[in-house]
């Protein structure tokens, strides 16, 4: 996928079962989503993936065979081999070890994007919906911040705030803003019609209280399965900036860097790329899955499919 | 029409002054002196002060951000630092290639996936139904740069078939310039493919339980028929859309994919940009694309009005 925000904005239904009339009866309403989540084998896989990729980044200093910035002439260029079980890039550095090391970097990326891009997105969201005088101003600025390319925007507030782990979490937060602040938009544009809104304002709550309690944790479903694209592609962003160089330290251990080193020495050493890149793919891969996984068991239209297709 | 496309453009002449003020603001949040930080550590205070004079940083922000959009509005987009030229005549002489790449890379993307997207909804839930979609996830988890490196693998390096970089322009040779455009383009494009293919899935799926396409069958048309004239007709709308939504990172990722080709097109401006710390060109480079995508989504917007006859009862 290209980089950017057009992968976790439109996310198509990936199942179209259930289907046919047993899906129209016997809407389970206690399976909470968590169980839905687990009742998915695909579901299961990706997220055990994920939690063990968490954890061997989280346990990297103790797990790595080698500091991931230890030059050594000696190695340069090695395949992989016991020693060096994924080989060594060209100064003799353990390709491993920054691949644990740079899974660090990547998911803390993921995760502080996401973070701070749902809490500023979901009040920009809150409020342009909910206020009808706040919504043109608010969404016209979104709107021409969405006019940039993802990338190409991050990497230029990258460059004006000075390299960093910190610029790239705030350049790609600004990036991911207001896909959330239009989803929580729409949400709100249809929760605030809703009788128990009405009800909530007639017996006097103040708008705060309004906003949190019912508008904003009516929209929690969708807004998770929107996080969770968000961390993937986020991670997919960040191995872009730091492949152009873009993201801070050149030397650091990232995947993105890893791959630069892999494709400038592509015929001379595949294991260079092929190893970040297909940890990059798999990740990103589980995430999807999850989010489609989410997706399908929170939406409440999955509950009241029409009949089969004609046409088969 | 001439009403709906007039508005149209009115209406995205606020969402350009906030991304005229965005690019704008890029300069002064870099923290202390903007010409200082982009001259690097070693010039000399008196290079410092000819910069921000030349840059018109020494007035005050309410003299500069007015001055800044007016020079928009004329697409003047300043000079280069590091290049000493006009930043629109180094985008003019870069920015073929990338046009080149992002319009091979969407056809691509249309040609292989909205049939695979067809082809998917006829066979649901069985195993080319699923063969198709778990390349379409793979598709869109795939970082295109990485597929790039996998391409040149696998086509330059293993079976020696076609360049692994380089650029021919088309005028001076026309073969050797599809050759070597071709696994850019694929790179670009087949990871861009998945997002059409499931979401033609997804919507032929659903028009296909609509009331008349019941009556088609009804009246014995064949599967094929119905799929491809009265289904895919309703059905290609929500492509079309987001295909133009995706145009901005295909714009981004034409830039990170030239880097893995050496195209000698925007990407390669930006990457040496950053190096250099040449401000105006990534200004300018962020300017222009945003341009582009706001002009083509207008275009977009307008085929609408051709492709589906509701839009225009619905926009008065």
């Amino acid at each position: 996928m290209p980089v950017g925000r057009a992968g976790a904005v439109a996310r198509p239904k990936l199942r179209s079962r259930p289907s046919g009339w047993r899906a129209t009866y016997a809407p389970d309403q206690r399976r909470s989503w968590l169980r839905l989540l687990l009742a998915s084998r695909v579901a299961v896989l990706a997220l055990a993936f994920l939690i063990g990729l968490a954890a061997l980044s989280a346990l990297a200093p103790l797990l790595a065979p080698a500091d991931p910035e230890l030059v050594n002439p000696a190695v340069r260029l090695r395949g992989p081999s016991p020693e060096h079980w994924l080989g060594t890039d060209d100064l003799g550095r353990d390709v491993l070890s920054r691949l644990l090391y740079g899974g660090r970097i990547s998911l803390l990326v993921g995760a502080a994007v996401t973070l701070v891009a749902v809490v500023l997105g979901a009040a920009l969201g809150l409020l342009a919906g909910y206020w009808s005088w706040l919504d043109g101003p608010i969404m016209r600025v979104l709107d021409g911040i969405m006019a940039f390319p993802g990338v190409l925007l991050a990497i230029a507030i990258v460059v004006s705030l000075g390299p960093g782990l910190g610029s790239v979490i705030i350049a790609l937060a600004l990036v991911y803003t207001p896909v959330v602040a239009r989803l929580i938009r729409s949400t709100t544009l249809v929760i605030k019609q809703m009788p128990y809104v009405e009800a909530a304002r007639c017996i006097g709550l103040p708008h705060r209280v309004i906003l949190w309690r019912y508008v904003l944790a009516n929209s929690v479903s969708p807004l998770i399965v929107q996080a969770t694209f968000i961390v993937a592609y986020a991670i997919l962003a960040e191995a872009s900036l730091s492949f152009l160089g873009a993201s801070g330290n050149p030397e650091a251990a990232t995947w993105g860097a890893m791959l630069r080193d892999g494709q400038r020495l592509v015929s001379r050493a595949w294991w260079l790329a092929l190893a970040p890149g297909t940890v990059l793919f798999l990740t990103v891969f589980a995430l999807n899955l999850v989010g489609d996984v989410l997706r399908d068991a929170l939406d409440p239209r999955a509950h009241e499919r029409r009949e089969d297709a004609p046409v088969q | 029409m001439i009403a709906y496309v007039l508005r149209r453009v009115l209406l995205l002449l606020p969402i350009m002054l906030v991304a005229g003020s965005v690019t704008f603001a890029l300069l002064h949040v870099i923290p202390g002196d903007p010409a200082a930080v982009m001259l690097g550590p070693e010039a000399t205070p008196e290079q410092v002060a000819a910069l921000r004079e030349r840059l018109g940083l020494d007035e005050p922000l309410l003299a500069q951000y007015p001055r800044w959009l007016s020079r928009l509005a004329r697409l003047d987009l300043g000079t280069s630092i590091f290049l000493d030229k006009p930043v629109t005549a180094a985008i003019r002489e870069r920015i073929v290639p990338t046009l080149q790449l992002t319009l091979y890379a969407l056809l691509i993307a249309v040609a292989v996936g909205i049939p695979a997207g067809v082809v998917a909804a006829l066979h649901q839930d069985r195993l080319l139904d699923r063969a198709l979609m778990l390349f379409a996830i793979s598709g869109t988890a795939i970082a295109d740069f990485f597929l790039a490196i996998l391409l040149i693998l696998l086509f330059s390096v293993t079976l020696r078939w076609l360049p692994s970089g380089g650029y021919t322009p088309f005028s001076d040779h026309p073969l050797q310039h599809l050759a070597s455009m071709t696994l850019p383009a694929l790179a670009l494009g087949l990871s861009l493919a998945g997002l059409p293919a499931r979401l033609v899935r997804a919507t032929l799926l659903d028009v296909l339980r609509e009331d008349f396409i019941r009556t088609a069958a009804a009246k014995g048309l064949m599967r094929e028929t119905i799929a491809v004239q009265h289904a895919l007709r309703n059905a290609l709308l929500p492509a079309v859309t987001v295909l133009g939504y995706a145009l901005g990172d295909l714009l981004g990722g034409a830039v990170v994919v030239e880097t893995v080709f050496g195209l000698p097109g925007m990407g390669q401006l930006v990457v040496n940009s950053i190096a250099r710390r040449d401000f105006p060109v990534i200004q300018g480079v962020v300017m222009v694309f945003a341009a582009i995508y706001l002009l083509t989504n207008l275009l977009v917007d307008v085929l609408y009005v051709y492709l589906d006859p509701r839009v225009r009862y619905a926009g008065r």
